[in-house]
Parts: structure tokens; C-alpha cells; sequence
């Protein structure tokens, strides 16, 4: 082509522009007029000519050319974004192992050199809501994150990457799905069993945990060279599976609609008795080879392959079909599994396991009489404390479990049964130690909260709306949610009004009342606590019933630390003897409850200064405690850090703190270091260092306990103020009396904000207060302070009581430090009269008392 | 390009541009052809289905990167897309000569694997199409060298005739008729390659 500089561009420019205003097909004639012929001799008319021509094309070209580069970058393909060699986070990557609708799954290696480690990388792609879905994902990510079984995949890590996408970073498993595994190595149909239930065995423990898989098909189930099996997408398929039902696009949840469970059609969420049903589907496709289609008829759900061909195929030349009875048994187990209604499936994954087992063993079967088994239970509550720790719960679960109930209740009228599964769900939870648990709680309460309107709506059922009312008490209860627990208690008791009088619904209405007792006497609340007890108590003496003997102990135990609380030692003991006996003739072995009255006779017997009775009592409740093994739980913890104190109190203090530090491991272990239940042990610990007059000691570890309590719960709690009290006291011994002052005020502010102002502790603060004036010599401060105490003790205990004893002899020292001998004298001959007749001429403290005022005298008369 | 320039020295520099300073243009260059090369970032947003994705958006991603949002007028705005047009023509010409190398059996150099025009994947015709425009818009400049940068602003960097005009410093109606004769002009000359 001509170079443009042969012609003068300007003129070329010129006509070009010109000839684009007229119609393209008068540009020849119109070109050739306005040319000279020294241009046209030069050929500039045939290139303006050219160019014309070019422009009609050149858009198009161009818009071509652009469009092209645009399909290009929409394309730049998949495979070239995390392509092999490309970093992630710490990893590189090094294929991609699977595309799906949802999600891409990359194989990666450790870049940082610092071992050899390959790992799977999984990107979802969410894509709307994306907010809401990413604060689920991350939930899930944590509940994963606890979870620990040789049969499920490991979840490292996950986050959102830069571009605001969710991933998860998981163990990297070699290995086929578990329907092709079966048939490449030819499997006969006991190993396809056995290999089946470690993928049953990894779902009940999730299912301990509170976690559906929801997304059980044979590509989510692995199986590695070594025949171990490997459960792939955890718990991350519920995201995507909400996401998908409010995205409407069925099209990507194709692949797993195939195994689906029939009430997810019909809206249903994850539940327990889905994620049976898609395992049943797992194996009636390993067993037969084919995927099951719920539309088939006929009554065997394994075709009769000894006759077929196709069992060869299948189980290898020994067909283990040949054996008929397994062959039922199995029909048996399918059927149950994929029941159409979650009901009638069954009830959890060990019912599953067991009668997988029971098949292979030839055993009579769970499926054919289905009833909801005593071992079943067992097998939840032999597992409860190795689970339960540091999880979330899903209480969806727990919801479906209520619904469930609700369902046989209504529909199948099997109240019985209904029962049954609220009793098992009242297990699960009852496992649950709510000190383990806090900090997790919150989303187990915002899920019982909505099945509280559930429950609501079942009012034509009045006696299962009551036993569900009080069963969510129960949990929230042992959730710590006092409050909303005694509220559904209260609903509970309000259904109960309404029912007719029945010895049923007499022993369910005391168990309630001895459960809102509970809250009372932990709100303080004493003498509530105490008139709601006595009413549970004449039910349970009403109906004698062996039956009720544990209910029954449980409340005249909780009567017991009540009257123990109102300082009524004498009564706490009865009561803890009358509970006693009771359990005695009752039951031979260790019982739980029997500790717990032996714990209160051991307090009442401490409080009276009793100590060597008060040793015997804790004595045979550790006793108890180790003969019955039993699972740490607060009750077991009482008793011991119990024990402790009456060590101490009995001047074995290095032994009490080698109790205290064991405890502490205990519970370090168990519930974790930070929790209150742990930290009280530090604030033992840390009262016997005082003891022992190693105050930095002391001090040091109340300060840290002191910390954790303001963080967890705030200024104002009743660990905070009795952290702060011990302070306090340490400080005044140390005669650091400014601070000393300044912690007792601290403490009391928070005592009186729980407790009010009239409550023994507030008498605690005011001696303390007095003793700390009468060392700065503010005498006439300290005598109000002791008087103010004297009141508060009077106001709770009566006239005499052995507090009041000593605050007498206190107010006598301040007298006579006053120079006020007759009323010096006069309290303290009250003092040690009183002392005399509440704990005896004897008692080390009437001694004690006795002691410091004959030196008294005597320096007096020196003087 | 090791030092980093905060929005406020970008405009002071986008100003130098604006008054001809050809050195200006030469220290911005790096900077936007660097963040333009960040692109691998945007491609994985396109992975995901969640833009609509083509060179504007790319130098636009750019330019909100580099300068606050707001803070910077229109004139500055067209003197960084015009710089942002010339890198972009850059990363385009990159990866269409990766994509001949690799299509004569060489094994391309790879030098940073997350840059974008290691991540682009051409196709065979949009490549050659490029590299060939690339070579008639290089016979351009010789000979007109605003044609060409209009070439730049428009085509590469999706510039509007307003845009353009304020970044090249001359009438929209230039713009427009410069345009339209450098399409045409370039057209004839790769029709006759």
C-alpha cells in the first residue's frame, strides 16, 4: 500500500472527512469533481477512494477485534486462574481434582519448604447473599474444626480468599469412591458391609456432635488404598444447600438431587433421619450396584441376586446372597433406611451400625420390632464425655428431634414412644456440662428459641406441651440461661393447672417444681426456693413410689444445701440423711445424688465447725465418687474441691493445695483454662496459699482469676466479688490496709448488686471494713461498720448463730479499744455464751474465743 | 517499579501529563502497566461469573486503585486512561506474542506467573489480529502520531471521544474525524497484509 506521506495528508484528510457526510455511493463521482488532475495523476483520489471503502469495514473489524479480546478475557480460562505452579496462601498448587456447580477442588502442596504436605483446596463459588452464606461458612469451618475421626477428611484451615470467596484447605485423601472401590475389588458383600459401616461409624459421630453431613453420595465417600474410608465435604453441603434452594437453580444441585432425601422436596432442612435416608441410598448402591429408585415395587429391596448373573459380577463367585437369612436382614435394614416417612427410619446412626452388625452376626434385628432401644441410649451416654467438649451444637437437630416427638405424639399416638425420645434427647443434653459449653451456647439458644413456638402451638396436647416446656427448661437451664429456664418451667407449670389431676401429672409437676427450686436457690432466692422444694417433696412422699426414688433423693437434696444456704445446718443434715437412706435401701451401688448429700452434710457439719464430721462426710463421698468411676461432672467437682477446704480447715493445708492443684489439672483438661468452673479452683488454690501466709502467692493468683472473671462476666459478678473479697482480706493481713479498702468496697458494691444488701456477704464486708478502722484508727467508723454487721447477721440468722458469736467478740474489742470496759465485757461474755451454745464448750472456735479474751483480761489487768 | 506512588503524587503527576510533560507519562507508565499486570486478580472475579469483564473494566479497576474515587477531576481521569490505554495496548501485545511463541513450539519465558498477560489466554486469530494492528499502528505513529494515540485511547483503553479529547488536548470533533480515518487507515493497511 501507498504510504500515506506520499500524498499531502492533510487534503486527504480533508476529502475524507467531506465524503462521509454524503451517501456512500456518490463518493466516485464526488471524489472525482473535487479533485485536480495533479492529484489524480498522483492516484491520492483513488486512495481517499481506498480509504473510504475501508471505514464501511473498519467499525466492523474493529468491534470484531474488541469483542474478541472481551470473549478472551471471559474466558481466560478456568484452568489458567489457579492453575498448576500458582500460590495459594502457603500452598502452591498443583492440579485441579475436580469442577463442580458449586465449587472447584484443587490438589496443593506446602510452598514454604517446610515439610512435604499435600492438601486439598476447595473455592465455592457463592455468589448472592454472599454476606450471610459467608458467616455460615465460617460457622461451619469452626464446628469442623473440632471434629476428629479416623473416617472423616480433616479440615485444616479456611477463610475467604482476596476476591471474597469462601475455601476451605482439607486433608488431601488418595483414593476411589467407595461404589467403585467396591467393584474393582471385587468385594464380596460382608466386606462391602463392613467397609459401609465405617462410613456409619464416622456419621454417628458426627451426629454425636450435632452435625448432618447432608451431602452423602458415593463421591463424597473415599476409600484409600489401605481400605480406610474417608468422608469428603463435611457438614460444608448445608451452606451450599441453602444456597441453592434460595437461588433456585436446581440445574447445579443436580448431581446430589439423585440423593436426596424424599422430604427435602418438600422443604425440609438437614435432619438426622436424612442423612440416613441418603445413607441407605450409599448402600443399596454398593449392594447391588445399582442407584435406587424409590418408584420401584416389590417387597425385597435386593433382587434375588443368587439367581442372576449379575451377582457374580457383583460379590464375586461366592455370592454371599447364598446365604438367605443375610439377604432378609438386609431388605430389612434398606427398608428401614430409606422409609419414606423420617420417622419410620431409623433413629440414629447406631441403631444403623448395630444392626448392620447384628446382620453380619445373624442376630435378631432392631428393624423388625422397632422400639427405641435401652442399649441405643447407652451407647449415647458411654460416648457423651469423650464428645461432648468444645462443640457447637446443632440444635436443628435437637428441633427435629422435639418435631419427631411431636409427630409420634399427634399422628401415631404412641405417647410412649414420644417419651421415650424426649427422655433421650434430655440424655444428650443432660451430658452436656454447661461450664464446658459457654461462649458456644448462643446459637443453641437462638435454635431453642425457635422451637418454643413450636411447642407453643401444640396446646391440644397440654401433657406434651408441658413436658416439652419443661424439658427446653431443662436445657437452657443446663445451658446456664436461667432466667429463660425458669420462665418455661413457669409455662410448663401453667399446663399443668389445666390437666387433671393424675399421679403422672402429679410426679411431673414436683419434677418441675424441684427444677424451679434449683433456680431459686441459685438466684438466691432461699426461701422461694425453699417453698417450691417442700412442694415437690410431699408429692414425692405422697406416691412412696420406688420408681421415684432418684427424683425424690434429688429434691430433699436440694432442700438440703437450701436450708444449708439459709444457714439451717441442723436441718441441711436431715435432710441430706433423709435423701441418703432413701438412696441406700434403694440402690447398693454408687449413686450420684447419694455424693451429693454427703457433700451437704459434710457443708453443714463445716459451717457448724464440725470438722472432723465434716471430714468424714467428704471422705465417703470421694469414697463414692471413685468406687462409682464417675464422669467428672459439678457435682463430682463439688465434693472435691469440698474436700479441699476441709483439709485446710484441718490445717493440712499442703495437702488440701496438692487436692486443689489436682482438680485444677482436671479441669484445665476437661473444660479448658479459662472457664469458671477452672478458675474457682485458682481462687481455692489461692485461699490456702493465704493460709499458709504466702500472700504473694496468694495474691498472684487471685489476680489472675480476678482478670478472667471481669472479662467473662463483668464487675459485678458473685466470682468477681469473691475474688475481690479474698483480695481484700489478703491485703488486710499484709496491713496494705488502703487497698485492702479499696477491694472490699469494690466487692461489696458488686454483693449487694446480686445478692442485695441484706445478705451475709454484705455482714462479711462490713467486718472486714470495721477490722481495717480499727487498725487506721478510725474507731468510731469501725464501730458502725461491726454494728451494721451484727444487724445484717441478726436480719438472716436470728439471735444466735456463730457468725453473730464473733461478731460480738468483735464489737467487744472495739469497745475496749474505745476504753469502754463494761460493754467490752458485756459483748464479750455474749460472744462466748453464744459460742457455747451453738457449737458447744469445746468447739475450737468457743476455745478460740474464750483464748483471746481471758488475754484480753489479763493485759487489762496489767495495765 | 519498586517505589509506590500515593494517589495524591499520581495526580500531581497526571497534571505534568496534562501539560505535555512526556517524562511524566514515562514515570506513570510503570505504575498503571504494573497494576493493569495485578489483572490475574480481576480474572479470578471472572472465574467466578461476577463482572463483566474487558479491557475498560480492567483499566478502570486500575484507576480506582491507584486514585481515591472522587478526589481526582476529569482531566487527570483522561490522562490516566490515556496512560492506562498505552499499558494496556502493552499487556495485550505481551500476551499475544506469548500466544505465537507458544504456537511455534518456544517455550515462553515465564515471569510472573500471576501476571495477567501470562494469564490471558488469547485465541489463535485475536492474537495475530493484534499483533498485526500492532505493527500498523506503529507505522502510524511515524506518520501521525496523535492519529495514533487516538488509536490508543479509543481502542485500547475504551476511551470516550470526550475523554480522549481532554487527554490528547484537541477538540472532540478531532476526536471524532481523526478516529474514523485511523480506523479506516489501519483497516486498509491490514486488509492489504
Amino acid at each position: 500500500m501507498a504510504e500515506k506521506n506520499e500524498y499531502n495528508w492533510e487534503r486527504v484528510s480533508e476529502l475524507f472527512d467531506q465524503a462521509l457526510e454524503i451517501p456512500h455511493e456518490k463518493w466516485v463521482s464526488w471524489i472525482d469533481t473535487q479533485c485536480n488532475d495533479q492529484e489524480k495523476e498522483t492516484g491520492l483520489h483513488t486512495y481517499v477512494l481506498k480509504l473510504l471503502k475501508g471505514s464501511v469495514k473498519a467499525d466492523a473489524f474493529f468491534e470484531a477485534l474488541n469483542k474478541n479480546i472481551e470473549d478472551d478475557l471471559q474466558s481466560s480460562d478456568e484452568v489458567k486462574i489457579l492453575q498448576p505452579g500458582d500460590k495459594f496462601d502457603k500452598f502452591r498448587i498443583i492440579s485441579e481434582l475436580g469442577h463442580g456447580g458449586m465449587a472447584r477442588v484443587f490438589l496443593c502442596e506446602r510452598d514454604d519448604g517446610t515439610f512435604e504436605h499435600k492438601v486439598a483446596l476447595k473455592i465455592m463459588k457463592i455468589k448472592e447473599g454472599a454476606e450471610f452464606l459467608k458467616d455460615k461458612f465460617r460457622q461451619e469451618q469452626q464446628i469442623l474444626a473440632g471434629i476428629n475421626h479416623p473416617n472423616i477428611a480433616r479440615l485444616y484451615d479456611g477463610g475467604i480468599t482476596p476476591e471474597g470467596f469462601p475455601f476451605i484447605i482439607m486433608e488431601y485423601v488418595e483414593g476411589l469412591p467407595i461404589n467403585t472401590y467396591c467393584t474393582k475389588n471385587n468385594l464380596n458383600a460382608r466386606q462391602r458391609i463392613q467397609l459401609f459401616t465405617q462410613v456409619c461409624n464416622a456419621l454417628q459421630y458426627a451426629h454425636i456432635n450435632f452435625i448432618v453431613h447432608h451431602d452423602i453420595k458415593p463421591a463424597n465417600i473415599l476409600v484409600n488404598d489401605a481400605g480406610q474410608v474417608k468422608l469428603l465435604d463435611f457438614g460444608i453441603s448445608q451452606v451450599l444447600y441453602n444456597q441453592e434452594m434460595q437461588t433456585n437453580n436446581p440445574t447445579s444441585f443436580e448431581g446430589t438431587l439423585q440423593y436426596a432425601a424424599p422430604e427435602q422436596f418438600k422443604g425440609a432442612g438437614p435432619s438426622i433421619a436424612s442423612d440416613i435416608y441418603k445413607t441407605g441410598l450409599v448402600l443399596y448402591e454398593i449392594l447391588t450396584g445399582t442407584t435406587y429408585n424409590s418408584n420401584q415395587t416389590g417387597n425385597n429391596f435386593i433382587p434375588e441376586l443368587k439367581n442372576s448373573s449379575e451377582s457374580e459380577i457383583l460379590f464375586g463367585k461366592k455370592s454371599f446372597f447364598n446365604n438367605k437369612l443375610l439377604q432378609e436382614d438386609l431388605d430389612a435394614i434398606l427398608k428401614k433406611s430409606l422409609a419414606l416417612k423420617p420417622e419410620s427410619r431409623f433413629i440414629s446412626m447406631s441403631s444403623f451400625i448395630y444392626d448392620l452388625q447384628n446382620s453380619l452376626n445373624n442376630e435378631t434385628l432392631h428393624s423388625h420390632e422397632p422400639t427405641l432401644s435401652y442399649k441405643l441410649k447407652k451407647s449415647y451416654l458411654r460416648n457423651k464425655g469423650k464428645v461432648w467438649l468444645g462443640i457447637v451444637f446443632n440444635v436443628a437437630l435437637i428441633v427435629s428431634f422435639i418435631f419427631l416427638a411431636d409427630q409420634y405424639y399427634k399422628t401415631l399416638r404412641e405417647k410412649e414412644r414420644s417419651e421415650h425420645i424426649l427422655e433421650f434427647v434430655w440424655d444428650i443434653f443432660y451430658s452436656v456440662d454447661p461450664e464446658a459449653t459457654q461462649g458456644d451456647t448462643l446459637s443453641v439458644y437462638q435454635l431453642m428459641e425457635n422451637s418454643i413456638p413450636r411447642i407453643e402451638k401444640i396446646e391440644k396436647e397440654p401433657e406434651l406441651q408441658a413436658e416439652l416446656y419443661h424439658m427446653s427448661g431443662k436445657i437452657y437451664t443446663r445451658l446456664g440461661f436461667w432466667k429463660r429456664g425458669q420462665q418455661l418451667y413457669v409455662n410448663a407449670l401453667d399446663v399443668h393447672k389445666t390437666l387433671p389431676a393424675s399421679k403422672k401429672n402429679d410426679l411431673a409437676k414436683a419434677e418441675i417444681l424441684s427444677n424451679l427450686a434449683h433456680y431459686y436457690r441459685n438466684n438466691s432466692e432461699n426461701e422461694l426456693a425453699d417453698s417450691v422444694v417442700d412442694l415437690a417433696i410431699t408429692t414425692y412422699r405422697t406416691y412412696n413410689d420406688p420408681k421415684i426414688i432418684e427424683k425424690h433423693a434429688e429434691a430433699l437434696n436440694t432442700k438440703a444445701r437450701i436450708q444449708n444456704d439459709m444457714a439451717q445446718y441442723q436441718q441441711c443434715i436431715e435432710y441430706s440423711e433423709q435423701a441418703l437412706i432413701l438412696l441406700n435401701n434403694a440402690f447398693t451401688e454408687p449413686h450420684i445424688e447419694k455424693i451429693r448429700a454427703k457433700t451437704f452434710m459434710a457443708y453443714a457439719h463445716f459451717y457448724l465447725s464440725q470438722y472432723d464430721d465434716a471430714f468424714d462426710h467428704i471422705t465417703d463421698a470421694i469414697a463414692i465418687l471413685e468406687e462409682g468411676n464417675f464422669e467428672t461432672n459439678s457435682i463430682t467437682l463439688l465434693a472435691e474441691g469440698f474436700y479441699s477446704r476441709i483439709l485446710a480447715q484441718k490445717g493440712e493445708i499442703e495437702a488440701a493445695i496438692e487436692n486443689d492443684y489436682k482438680i485444677y489439672r482436671q479441669k484445665v483438661e476437661i473444660y479448658g483454662e479459662n472457664k469458671p468452673i477452672t478458675l474457682v479452683t485458682l481462687s481455692n488454690l489461692a485461699a490456702k496459699y493465704y493460709r499458709l501466709k504466702d500472700y504473694e502467692k496468694s495474691d498472684s493468683i487471685n489476680l489472675v482469676a480476678l482478670r478472667h472473671y471481669r472479662e467473662q462476666f463483668g464487675d459485678y459478678h458473685s466470682f468477681t466479688a469473691s475474688t475481690l473479697f479474698n483480695l481484700a482480706n489478703s491485703y488486710y493481713s499484709q496491713r496494705k490496709f488502703a487497698e485492702a479498702k479499696e477491694y472490699i468496697y469494690k466487692s461489696m458494691d458488686a454483693d449487694i448488686a446480686t445478692y442485695g444488701e441484706n445478705h451475709p456477704y454484705v455482714a462479711g464486708h462490713y467486718q472486714t471494713l470495721g477490722l481495717i478502722n480499727l487498725e487506721t484508727n478510725e474507731h468510731n467508723e469501725a464501730g458502725a461498720m461491726f454494728f451494721k454487721a451484727l444487724d445484717i447477721l441478726k436480719y438472716n440468722f436470728g439471735e444466735e448463730h456463730q457468725n453473730i458469736s464473733k461478731i460480738c467478740s468483735l464489737i467487744g474489742d472495739w469497745y475496749l479499744a474505745m476504753n469502754d470496759l463494761r460493754n467490752g465485757h458485756e459483748y464479750y461474755q455474749k460472744a462466748i455464751d453464744m459460742s457455747v451454745s451453738v457449737l458447744g464448750e469445746d468447739h475450737p472456735e468457743t476455745i478460740k474465743i474464750k483464748e483471746k479474751y481471758a488475754s484480753i483480761t489479763k493485759n487489762s489487768d496489767n495495765i | 517499579m519498586s517505589s509506590f506512588l500515593s494517589p495524591e503524587d499520581v495526580t500531581v503527576i497526571l497534571q505534568e501529563v496534562g501539560k505535555g510533560n512526556k517524562k511524566a507519562i514515562d514515570q506513570l507508565f510503570p505504575l498503571v502497566y504494573n497494576e493493569l499486570q495485578k489483572g490475574a486478580h480481576y480474572l479470578r472475579q471472572q472465574f467466578f461469573n461476577l463482572d463483566t469483564f474487558n479491557t475498560t473494566a480492567i483499566v478502570h479497576e486500575a484507576y480506582l486503585k491507584l486514585m481515591h474515587a472522587g478526589t481526582s477531576n476529569l482531566e487527570n481521569r483522561s490522562h490516566f486512561f490515556h496512560v492506562a490505554s498505552m499499558a494496556m495496548r502493552q499487556i495485550l501485545i505481551n500476551a499475544s506474542l506469548r500466544k505465537r511463541a507458544i504456537k511455534r513450539g518456544e517455550n515462553p519465558q515465564k515471569v510472573d506467573l500471576e501476571s495477567i498477560d501470562n494469564k490471558l489466554e488469547m485465541s489463535d486469530q485475536t492474537a495475530e489480529d493484534l499483533l498485526l494492528l500492532n505493527d500498523a499502528l506503529k507505522k502510524l505513529e511515524i506518520q501521525d502520531e496523535r492519529q495514533a494515540q487516538i488509536v490508543e485511547c479509543r481502542f485500547f483503553g475504551g476511551m470516550s471521544i470526550e475523554e480522549t479529547a481532554i487527554a490528547l488536548n484537541i477538540s472532540p470533533s478531532t476526536v471524532k474525524r481523526s478516529w474514523n480515518l485511523a480506523k479506516a487507515w489501519l483497516y486498509v493497511e491490514l486488509s492489504e497484509q
